[in-house]
C-alpha cells in the first residue's frame, strides 16, 4: 500500500471524524499524523491511518472512509463487510490478492490471531522481526498466489501462502465476488518457525 | 475518486449511514471482566503484581481497546494502551505480557526516565527509546519466568517468541550483563 501524509486542514477533518466521547485525548492535531491510501478493489472508500507519536512507542488506527464516513478496523470481519455491502467493492482478477492482503491483514483468523497473505514475501510487516534463517525460509519457498474464477457461482478461488503465528500455511481461499465474503477452505503447514527454533536448541 | 472529490468529502456532515465522532468506541466489549482476570493471572509473580500495584497507586488508567497493537503509554494522557481482538473473550497470552510492558513503560515515566525529546539529535533519541523498550521487555521477561509454576507458563513463553524476545527472553534467564541483554535485543531488531 501507498500511504499519502494528508495536509493540515484535511489532517483536522479526519481526526474531528474519529474522535471518541469516551476517549477525547487519544488524537490530538498537533501530536497526530493522518496517511489515506488508495484501495483498488474499493470505488470510492480508502484506507486511513491515524498515527499519534506521542505516545511510547506510537500507536495506529486504521479506518476505511470515504472522507465523510468511517470504519474503525476492529479486527473483526465486520467493519470491511459493511463497507463492502455498500456497493463499493469491485474484485477482479487483477486486486483479488490485494484484497486478501488487506483482509487479513486487518482481520486475522480465528479469535483474532495475527494472519497475515504472503503476496510477495519482502512485503511482510513481520519480517523485520524474523532471524535470517526465518527470512530466507519464507522468501526461498515463497511461491505467487494462483488465481482462478468460477463466474457461473461468481467464486474467486485463491491458492497462496498465509502467515499465521509464527507458521507458513498453503492455503485455498474462496471469495465471493458480490460480497468479498472469505472461506478459507483448507490449509497445510510448509514452514513453522518455533519448530525451526526448537530445532536449533535441541542440536545446540 | 478523485483526490480533489475526496478531499471536498472530508468536509460533509455525518449522517445515517456513517459513525458520528461520538459514537466511535475504541474500548472493549469485555474490558472489565478481562482486566479482573489478567491481574489475577499476573498476581502469582511479584514483578507482575508489583507493576500492578504501581498503576493503582499512581492512577495510571489501563484502557483495553478493541483490534491490534502493542502496547503503549501516552504520557500527555496519562493512560496505558492496550489491544485486544474484538472478539476475545478470555485473556490472551499477548494481554499479559502488553500489559508489563505498558505499565512497565507508565512506571519509567512515573521515575523520571521519560520519553526522549524531539529536539534531541537522533543518536540520543535512538538510545533512550531502545533503553527503554529493552527495560520493558526485561519487565516482560522477569514477569513469565516468575509465572514458571503456573499451567500457562508455556502459552506465555510461545508468545514471547512470537513477539522476537526468546533471545532476550533466554538472556534474562541466564543472568547476562546488560550489554548482553543489548545484544539479545538486536539480535531481533
Amino acid at each position: 500500500m501507498h500511504w499519502r501524509r494528508l495536509d493540515r486542514e484535511h489532517t483536522q477533518a479526519v481526526l474531528d471524524s474519529v474522535k471518541s466521547a469516551a476517549e477525547p485525548g487519544l488524537f490530538s492535531s498537533t501530536t497526530s499524523e493522518v496517511q489515506s491510501s488508495i484501495l483498488p478493489f474499493y470505488k470510492e472508500y480508502r484506507a486511513f491511518k491515524v498515527t499519534n507519536y506521542a505516545s511510547l512507542p506510537s500507536f495506529t488506527f486504521t479506518y476505511l472512509g470515504d472522507g465523510s464516513f468511517f470504519h474503525f478496523l476492529d479486527g473483526t470481519n465486520e467493519p470491511i463487510f459493511a463497507v463492502n455491502d455498500k456497493g463499493q467493492l469491485n474484485l477482479t482478477e487483477g486486486n483479488i490478492a490485494d484484497y486478501l492482503a488487506f483482509y487479513f491483514e486487518n482481520v486475522g483468523v480465528d479469535d483474532g490471531e495475527e494472519c497475515y497473505f504472503i503476496k510477495n514475501p519482502h512485503d511482510m510487516p513481520l519480517l523485520d522481526s524474523l532471524d535470517d534463517d526465518s527470512v530466507y525460509a519464507i522468501t526461498q519457498n515463497h511461491e505467487a498466489p494462483i488465481i482462478s474464477f468460477d463466474a457461473g457461482q461468481g467464486i474467486f478461488t485463491v491458492t497462496a501462502e498465509l502467515y499465521v503465528e509464527g507458521q507458513v500455511n498453503r492455503a485455498t481461499i474462496e471469495v465471493k465476488k458480490s460480497s468479498g465474503r472469505v472461506t478459507i477452505k483448507d490449509q497445510a503447514m510448509i514452514w513453522n518457525e518455533l519448530f525451526e527454533e526448537n530445532q536449533e536448541e535441541s542440536v545446540l | 475518486m478523485s483526490e480533489k472529490d475526496n478531499e471536498s468529502g472530508l468536509q460533509g456532515a455525518f449522517g445515517e449511514k456513517g459513525t458520528k465522532a461520538s459514537a466511535m468506541n475504541y474500548e472493549h466489549p469485555n474490558s472489565d471482566e478481562l482486566k479482573k482476570k489478567a491481574r489475577e493471572m499476573m498476581k502469582p509473580s511479584l514483578t507482575g503484581l508489583s507493576l500492578w500495584k504501581v498503576s493503582e497507586l499512581y492512577n495510571v488508567p489501563l484502557k483495553i481497546l478493541k483490534g491490534k497493537g502493542n502496547a503503549t503509554y501516552v504520557a500527555e494522557e496519562n493512560v496505558v494502551l492496550v489491544y485486544v481482538p474484538t472478539q476475545a473473550t478470555q485473556v490472551t497470552p499477548k494481554l499479559i505480557l502488553d500489559l508489563c510492558q505498558g505499565f512497565r513503560l507508565a512506571e519509567q515515566h512515573l521515575l523520571g526516565f521519560t520519553t526522549p525529546k524531539k529536539e534531541d539529535d537522533v543518536f540520543t533519541y535512538a538510545s533512550i527509546m531502545h533503553a527503554k523498550t529493552i527495560d520493558a521487555i526485561t519487565f516482560m521477561c522477569k514477569t513469565v519466568e516468575e509465572l514458571k509454576d503456573t499451567d500457562y507458563y508455556s502459552i506465555l513463553l510461545d508468545e514471547v517468541k512470537k513477539l522476537g524476545h526468546g533471545m532476550v527472553y533466554k538472556a534474562y534467564v541466564e543472568d547476562a550483563s546488560s550489554e548482553d541483554m543489548a545484544k539479545a535485543y538486536a539480535g531481533r531488531q
